[in-house]
């Protein structure tokens, strides 16, 4: 009888222990997600970078738009918009229930107020995107419209979808935004607590207009160093990483099945920065050779393991629908050789190395960043790929801002430059804005502000020029496919690859990511409810691939997961030998000196 | 003796004067400059005026004599100013981390001076024996170890594989634990960066004290002691270790200055928020008026650390104040 009662109990229990997890599922009560650094105060003013800080702080504020998670914008502070045919008015009508922090409601004149703002503080992210804005009309508390003097085609984007959207009430006092630390928005999270070198703490938002946020809190724990992340990810301390994961630890986090890792497209864009502007690279024909010296792919498979997608030479990500796919990346060390030949780089002293037109020799070093061995790896690897096609170089790592200082001083393409070539890196907007191609290979600094290496070609000019005054979507998207052939041909840099962005995260803790293109998981989506579509397709079907293979391996991955403590009990064995030995000696020698 | 302080004093003043100023200079005499950690990572789509508005508003655009005078004179009133990348207070900032590194860098220097000199002497007593040569073998591969290296291990073996302690910071702060239970926290994430540290500067005190203690058991006093039927354990410690301290207070007088500096490595490994991490970040960001103030600290703290120890001297080696008095 007591028996029976027990049994029932226990099922009962066993139930109820089951709801309780069930009703979990849809609030999550406390996330932690590593960051890599201290990101300051969290408003527009204030934030440091724009990977993590830029997403920390799209937390706390909201846009007028929202980029998805393709990265189309679409409303979000906004209900409801027009714009006219030729492109110069917008009209918007806001939610109406959408909150302060504070709960004093967000109206159309903290919209106007915002806009004025940047421009009276300037914010260059932010400021320089308004500057085609003319007039700034407020009808209601809901509606106001917004007069271009220009029709811009990323309008959407930038600043609609890129503007945080600023209280009035508070920031009409502040007259030193650079030394403000409040940050108080309308978003989905509000912040609670920052210690310093130490964390962040945010709390839901019960108020927001979307809906209450899936996650009570939010704790994102500072570690700077990656090893240390990866570390306290595997052993549960945190519950996600803001960092992409190192190619040649995807698998242990794959095979680890208390982890969940999600891939895409990433948009960062590696290249060989050339400076077009120094003898022998001002020649054509030379920096042809360069591009067909260089095996990308192999590049990719080697260095990245695969985790990258192959360089498009167009400079212009193959996912984007700008991508000119009529450009294919080229590499054959036969032709980059006769190309050399032709163009009068002949080895006339012997000595293995090409000789320039003028027989003088050809030294030439490549540049790249100290602290990021990918990048060293690629480096060495293209040094070996030239020297195979006789041209002599050297790779010459150095701490970034020193690098930076040489092939980008001051950050002003107008002062010159002191390199002959670099391992660079662009970073996601350059491919979210196809535009940026004018920013890129413009040989006007005004136009051109990040051309470093000083590539000119007043073909490409003039077509550049023409994509500024063009709004026609066909048109555009012709223009720009022009624009990738000039790169293709002239090779003022060479694209390598674009590395895939690697996330994993704790699927128990809180499942919701969506993986934002070019982007990755840690986007404002994955912390909104109600905003989640499928999975990206291309994260599935990988795991699925992989499992057959992991099945016949399952015994490999167990051992890479004890690596360290193989290791230890190695240095264990080493110090035990030591000892054993010093024994035996100790036979021979008596006395021991120092 | 007061001769001596004096003139020791003025030593320690133009050490000082010379000090401070190589600290203004050294930043700026590397290459680059701290604009894109001001003016964040648009820096590209910045115009020329924007840029120099930047420069100007942080007083980057005076001329160096200028900038100069400005720093000796914050110097003086003990305005550190803001950091350039944290935009915060340096005074905050250096609250902030001053604590941890005392705590850690402090006590790391106390173990492992406390280990080294304590087998030192064993060792030096047992000069040639097993024993010796064992303690010996076993400090050497400790100290050909990197400290990341050891770090790394400690953490993979403690931490991921068997979760017994957690991996990073110095408290779980955000988790508001107080007292008894806030202390177990510190602790629990004291040890693996504390061993690590131990670990990888013991070696040097062990090295100094075998040494000297084998110097002191050579002595004609020693001899004497041992003639006299004094008791192992008396000579050992009372006449031979008292004696072979010397050299070993000077190193950690020494230490003691650059405790404040923190383990910029193993602060970094186990995401510790000292003052080694925060140096460590300013120079890569170019970060000036951080990179002073943190440097200066060490500085200083050296200086006194070496002036304190000057004076301390003649009391523990009662040769140096006959010499100098």
């Amino acid at each position: 009888m007591n028996k029976n009662l027990l049994s029932v109990l226990l099922i009962f229990t066993i139930i109820l222990s089951n709801f309780s997890t069930a009703s979990a599922e849809t609030t999550v009560a406390s996330l932690r997600v590593g960051i890599t650094k201290d990101e300051n105060g969290l408003n527009p003013y204030t934030y440091v970078t724009g990977y993590p800080g830029l997403d920390l702080m799209n937390l706390l504020y909201d846009n007028l738009f929202q980029l998805d998670v393709d990265n189309k914008p679409v409303p979000w502070l906004v209900k409801d918009y027009k714009v006219s045919d030729d492109g110069l008015t917008y009209e918007f009508t806001l939610h109406d229930e959408v909150k302060w922090h504070d709960g004093k409601p967000l109206t159309a004149e903290d919209v106007k107020f915002t806009m004025e703002y940047f421009i009276k503080y300037p914010k260059s992210r932010f400021t320089n995107p308004l500057k085609s804005i003319s007039a700034i009309n407020v009808t209601d508390e809901i509606k106001f419209s917004l007069v271009l003097s220009k029709a811009d085609p990323n309008f959407m984007i930038q600043p609609l979808a890129d503007l945080p959207i600023l209280p009035k009430h508070i920031w009409s006092t502040i007259d030193k935004p650079d030394d403000e630390m409040n940050a108080l928005g309308s978003g989905p999270y509000i912040l609670e607590e920052h210690k310093s070198g130490q964390f962040y703490k945010m709390k839901a938002n019960k108020d927001y207009f979307k809906g209450a946020p899936p996650i009570e809190e939010i704790i994102f724990p500072i570690i700077e160093d990656s090893t240390a992340m990866f570390n306290a990810l595997q052993s549960g301390e945190i519950d996600v990483i803001s960092s992409s994961i190192s190619p040649e630890l995807v698998n242990q986090f794959e095979t680890n099945p208390s982890l969940k890792v999600a891939r895409g497209p990433g948009y960062s864009t590696s290249l060989f920065q050339i400076n077009a502007e120094k003898y022998p690279m001002t020649e054509k024909a030379f920096r042809q050779a360069i591009d067909y010296a260089i095996d990308k792919e192999n590049l990719v498979k080697t260095v990245l393991l695969g985790l990258a997608e192959v360089g498009s030479p167009g400079f212009i990500h193959p996912s984007s629908p700008f991508y000119n796919n009529n450009l294919k990346p080229v590499f054959d060390q036969e032709k980059a050789k006769q190309i050399l030949e032709d163009a009068g780089f002949k080895d006339t002293d012997g000595d293995g190395f090409r000789e320039d037109q003028q027989g003088k020799k050809i030294d030439l070093t490549t540049l790249v960043y100290s602290n990021n061995p990918i990048r060293i790896r690629t480096a060495e690897l293209i040094s070996e790929a030239l020297h195979n096609v006789g041209i002599k170089n050297t790779v010459k790592a150095m701490d970034s801002t020193t690098v930076d200082s040489l092939m980008w001083p001051d950050f002003d393409v107008s002062k010159g430059r002191d390199y002959d070539l670099g391992v660079w890196s662009w970073s996601n907007t350059m491919q979210l804005f196809p535009d940026r191609l004018v920013d890129l290979f413009h040989s006007d600094p005004t136009l051109g502000s990040v051309n470093i290496g000083a590539y000119k070609n007043p073909e490409f000019d003039a077509l550049a020029e023409k994509l500024k005054n063009t709004i026609d979507e066909t048109e555009r998207t012709n223009l720009i496919k022009q624009l990738q052939a000039f790169v293709a041909e002239d090779s003022p840099i060479i694209t390598l690859y674009y590395q895939e962005i690697v996330n994993a995260y704790n699927p128990k803790v809180y499942d919701g990511f969506v993986f934002q293109v070019g982007k990755g998981i840690i986007n404002k989506l994955s912390f909104v409810l109600g905003e989640k579509p499928e999975q990206p397709a291309n994260e599935q079907p990988k795991n699925d691939e992989k499992s057959a293979e992991d099945n016949q391996t399952d015994s490999n991955e167990v051992a890479q997961n004890n690596t360290s403590v193989y290791i230890f009990i190695g240095v264990l064995l080493i110090a035990v030998l030591a000892f054993f030995l010093r024994k035996k000696k100790k036979t021979d020698k008596d006395d021991f000196d120092i | 003796m007061g001769k001596f302080v004096a003139g020791k004093f003025l030593q320690y003043v133009i050490v000082i004067i010379l000090m401070v100023t190589l600290n203004f200079l050294l930043p700026r005499v590397m290459p680059g400059n701290p604009l894109v950690f001001l003016a964040g990572e648009d820096v590209g789509f910045m115009s020329s005026a924007e840029k120099e508005a930047i420069l100007e508003k942080h007083g980057l655009n005076d001329s160096i004599v200028q900038q100069y005078g400005t720093y000796l004179k914050n110097i003086f009133t003990g305005e550190f100013g803001f950091s350039y990348q944290q935009k915060r207070p340096i005074i905050e900032l250096l609250k902030e981390r001053l604590p941890w590194t005392i705590l850690l860098s402090g006590l790391g220097l106390v173990l492992s001076t406390i280990i080294g000199v304590l087998f030192g002497t064993i060792s030096a007593w047992k000069r040639g024996t097993k024993t010796d040569v064992n303690l010996l073998t076993m400090f050497m591969f400790l100290s050909a170890m990197p400290s990341f290296w050891v770090g790394m291990i400690l953490v993979s073996v403690f931490s991921v594989q068997l979760g017994w302690l957690p991996v990073f910071g110095a408290e779980s702060a955000w988790s508001n634990l107080k007292g008894m239970d806030r202390f177990i926290d510190i602790v629990k994430h004291l040890i693996l960066p504390l061993t690590t540290l131990v670990l990888i500067s013991v070696t040097s005190t062990f090295m100094i004290m075998r040494y000297s203690m084998l110097n002191v058991l050579g002595e004609d006093y020693i001899m004497i002691a041992k003639a006299k039927g004094v008791k192992e354990k008396v000579i050992r410690y009372k006449h031979a270790m008292r004696n072979a301290l010397l050299p070993v207070a000077t190193v950690f007088m020494l230490s003691l200055g650059f405790t404040l500096g923190g383990a910029t490595v193993i602060e970094t490994v186990f995401a510790y928020p000292g003052v080694g991490r925060l140096m460590f970040e300013s120079v890569l960001s170019r970060d000036y008026p951080l990179i002073q103030a943190t440097f200066l600290i060490i500085t200083f703290s050296v200086v006194i650390a070496n002036f304190l120890a000057d004076l301390i001297y003649p009391f523990l080696d009662p040769k140096v104040g006959r010499h100098n008095g």
